[in-house]
């Protein structure tokens, strides 16, 4: 496995910022976790710092814990090489979060991707619409409580 | 400049060009595309859903049905990351093997969208000549596996078989003889005008753009960026190997095209490299008869022929996956089309479309 991780220093150079943020790194990859408050204005540093250049969106993704969700972006900096996993809590009744497709296009299909299958509302998306499954479909397939 | 009524156009789901059923609909003032809208979705058969049923060997198969022209890399992809997690050594010949079969099906993959532009673009000849050297390759394929597209050939560990005694002087020969199949190619179709005058400066895709959208794989770096995974987050052995990094400048759909040769040639070369390396020793490491992974959460990247492929597993400790995503680059990718799509006569679009290479398999899921 190549080192893909972020220098230490620039960790906590954001994170002073954060108050939210929590440092979540494990053995494999850089990982924060934030507030849903929080989460457009690192996005926006993560992007524009130019010790950080994360220009590269590779994934976002969301995952049922059953009392709340975990919303998963994996970034990459194509300048510096390091990558870093991005996740933000929120409820899991009316579960919604700020899109981040004016920063990052290539959220507009991964945000639709998991409105579709996992029901979260993307807020201010140019067009958030059921992607795979079809326009009358019901419930949302990834949730946990889904029965087919 | 009088305008037209303008003209909705359904592209698909059973269209030849759209390679699966993928639909584009396009809107027209005379043959001219202002915009275009992507409806996929028809191929989703809920593998993110299903894999959480299933236990982890048992979900191997469904990788294999994601990108099923380039399977050995999704195969590859899914046991790494639960190699990750699981902490699992790996022999070192295991590995070469997945490497030498990984860079075989990026070949399959690359000669299926060669072909499938070609015929795109009505020319059938350069659809034979390459389905027959892929042929050539299904053959070896199965030789090792005993299937030709849906392999399973991979297992956590290792690989399922060892290489049989008549595979490496068949694949030796192979490799000697493509690249003088592939000049033929040339021969017969990249020089050709009218394929040329098709692709030459048309769908022309700025690295910006490329970046802001998430393209990556050969589209990627037909744009001038020379972003790969096995380079900038290598993994298996791909650090053994000397070879490049194909990159072209010009983003349109002939730099798109001819990239997929030159990476060809390059997994020629790591080919050749890990046959002359290929150690003798275990093709499966030491793994639990029933396996289990500790709770976390890991997610790794291996580069397919389409680009970036991401597994994500979420495990709570039990013998099934608490939740699986897979990145699938042409996804991504096509999300670009709409952009690139614009402003283009309608004959182009064809053009522009083969040379992104989406595999309907992976975009559904």
């Amino acid at each position: 496995m190549g080192n893909n991780s972020m220098a230490p220093g620039l960790i906590s150079k954001i994170s002073s910022r954060y108050f939210s943020m929590t440092i979540l790194n494990d053995q494999h990859t850089t990982k924060v976790q934030v507030e849903e408050n929080d989460l457009i204005y690192l996005m926006e540093e993560l992007k524009n710092d130019p010790d950080l250049h994360f220009d590269l969106l590779l994934d976002i993704t969301a995952v049922d814990y059953l009392d709340h969700y975990i919303v998963v972006y994996n970034l990459f900096s194509l300048k510096h090489g390091h990558k870093i996993m991005v996740k933000c809590r929120i409820e899991h009744e009316n579960p919604s979060l700020i899109t981040v497709s004016d920063l990052y296009p290539a959220a507009e299909v991964l945000e639709c991707e998991v409105y579709d299958l996992m029901g979260i509302e993307f807020v201010s998306h140019p067009n958030l619409h059921r992607i795979l499954l079809p326009d009358d479909f019901e419930g949302f397939p990834l949730r946990k409580d889904y029965k087919s | 400049m009088p305008r037209t009524q303008e003209l909705h156009l359904n592209m698909g789901p059973q269209h030849p060009s759209t390679h699966g059923v993928y639909r584009c609909v396009l809107t027209l003032d005379g043959e001219t595309v202002t915009s275009a809208e992507n409806h996929i979705g028809y191929l989703h058969r809920g593998i993110e859903k299903i894999a959480e049923s299933k236990t982890y060997p048992q979900f191997l198969p469904y990788t294999d049905r994601m990108d099923y022209l380039c399977p050995m890399v999704y195969n590859q992809g899914y046991v790494e990351t639960i190699e990750i997690m699981m902490g699992v050594e790996v022999p070192v010949r295991a590995e070469y093997i997945r490497v030498i079969m990984a860079e075989l099906s990026r070949i399959t993959s690359h000669l299926v969208m060669v072909a499938t532009m070609a015929i795109d673009l009505s020319s059938s000849t350069g659809w034979m000549y390459c389905l027959r050297e892929r042929e050539k390759i299904l053959d070896l394929i199965e030789m090792v596996c005993g299937s030709r597209l849906t392999v399973s050939y991979m297992r956590i560990g290792g690989v399922s078989e060892d290489l049989p005694d008549e595979f490496i002087p068949g694949l030796r020969k192979f490799i000697g003889e493509l690249p003088a199949y592939l000049d033929e190619v040339h021969e017969l179709l990249t020089g050709n005008e009218i394929f040329q005058a098709r692709t030459k400066g048309i769908g022309i895709l700025p690295p910006d753009m490329a970046i802001a959208y998430g393209v990556t794989g050969p589209n990627l770096r037909a744009s001038g960026v020379a972003y790969d995974v096995r380079r900038a987050q290598p993994y298996s052995v791909y650090d053994h190997f000397n070879f490049e990094i194909p990159v072209r400048f010009n983003g349109d759909s002939l730099d798109r095209y001819l990239l997929r040769f030159d990476e060809i040639e390059q997994s020629l070369r790591i080919i050749e490299q890990a046959l002359d390396g290929l150690p003798e020793g275990e093709i499966k490491g030491k793994v639990p008869k029933l396996i289990k992974v500790q709770p976390g959460e890991v997610y790794h990247q291996v580069e397919s022929s389409k680009g970036a492929v991401g597994f994500f597993v979420v495990s709570d400790g039990s013998n099934k996956p608490y939740r699986l995503h897979i990145r699938g680059p042409s996804f991504v990718n096509i999300g670009v089309f709409p952009e690139l799509a614009r402003g283009w006569k309608i004959q182009d679009i064809i053009s522009i479309l083969a040379s992104i290479d989406p595999v309907l398999g992976e975009i559904d899921r």
